[in-house]
């Protein structure tokens, strides 16, 4: 393949994965046949049986990771939809968010720490719930941490949190959708948020204004994280 | 003209997802400019929201292009998650380890958010009333 056509190829095989997870998704409506699972399996699959680079991969689609941007902008939609719900629940929010918090930093600590993974993986691995500008942005912070392991982790974060998290809300007592929004929020950002937005307005708003407290007060938190260690 | 313009504006998701696009690259700007420490899509989601609620902004200009992005995000992920290409070591014990990790941290952050905004959501509801 001539250097033109690989970029305008990654690209393409991308978006006909995507389109073709969608339908597939649509048939079977699994949790498991998730579209961001299958489109990461075969593009994944794709790229090893043909040795791709990752350099030659992102060449070709890394103007739809700058679409994050845009897309998380646009979530200042169904916010507003439900802001009669929000301005009602915001201290519900708030805490949750900061409980929330609280639990994913404390709980990844421990757990790195548990598993004997070295200083610079467990300070990456601090910003796990966290949506991944805000999580590139405290690890910036920090300092010690390797920002492309925080992308990796939270991206894996959130793709096991919208698969485990839709598992676990289907077992745990039926909760309200302002509370199924917030549990997707809080444990998987973005993704999570994706998802709310699939099951209703009100969670995906909730998920989405969850998700972005979190990711406010985890900056907070880098800051002072830095100079106390400073 | 002007007429035309309006009603291409309104029908076409397309041309609003140019205009959230173009909001965005201000937002870009502006966290550049002043060195906020905050992503510039955060930056744009909170000036739409301060332009919707004031009514300086109808929603109906821009509803049709953002619920069309937010219907399609999960795309936007793809390429960010296949940067396990550039560390094969994942594929070993040290990505098995972060893998459990990873999957304990998501189960144990979600029981306690269900927990505590459970309890608060019905507490707030029932103080309304």
């Amino acid at each position: 393949m001539s250097a033109e056509v690989k970029p305008l190829f990654w690209g393409a095989v991308t978006i006909g994965a995507y389109v073709l997870s969608a339908a597939i998704h649509r048939r079977l409506r699994s949790s498991w046949t998730s579209p961001l699972l299958l489109t990461w399996a075969l593009c994944l699959a794709l790229a090893l049986i043909v040795h791709a680079r990752y350099r030659d991969y992102l060449r070709g689609t890394h103007w739809l990771l700058v679409m994050l941007g845009p897309a998380i902008t646009a979530f200042a939609m169904p916010i507003y939809e439900q802001r009669l719900l929000i301005r009602q629940f915001w201290p519900v929010l708030i805490i949750g968010a900061g409980i929330g918090s609280a639990t994913a930093f404390g709980t990844s600590w421990l757990l790195t720490s548990a598993f004997g993974l070295p200083v610079s993986f467990r300070l990456s691995m601090l910003p796990l719930s966290v949506t991944t500008p805000f999580a590139l942005e405290f690890a910036r912070n920090i300092g010690g941490a390797k920002p492309e392991l925080t992308a990796i982790c939270v991206a894996l974060t959130g793709l096991v949190g919208s698969v485990v998290g839709e598992l676990l809300l289907n077992w745990l007592p039926p909760g309200s959708a302002f509370t199924r929004g917030s549990v997707l929020g809080m444990g998987a950002h973005a993704v999570g948020t994706a998802k709310a937005h699939q099951w209703g307005v009100i969670e995906g708003s909730v998920a989405s204004m969850t998700m972005t407290v979190t990711g406010i007060l985890s900056v907070v938190i880098g800051l002072i994280i830095a100079q106390c260690v400073r | 003209m002007i007429q035309t313009g309006k009603r291409l504006l309104l029908s076409s998701r397309w041309l609003q997802i140019g205009a959230v696009i173009g909001i965005w690259r201000l937002c870009v700007l502006i966290v550049h400019v002043l060195d906020l420490p905050l992503p510039a899509g955060v930056l744009g989601m909170l000036l739409v929201l301060v332009l919707l609620l004031s009514g300086l902004l109808d929603s109906k200009w821009l509803n049709r292009g953002m619920n069309c992005l937010l219907d399609h995000m999960v795309l936007f992920f793809v390429p960010a998650m296949m940067g396990v290409l550039n560390h094969r070591e994942l594929f070993s014990a040290t990505g098995l380890k972060i893998f459990a990790v990873i999957v304990i941290n998501v189960l144990v952050v979600m029981t306690a958010t269900f927990a505590v905004v459970e309890f608060l959501f019905f507490w707030r509801n029932r103080n309304e009333r």
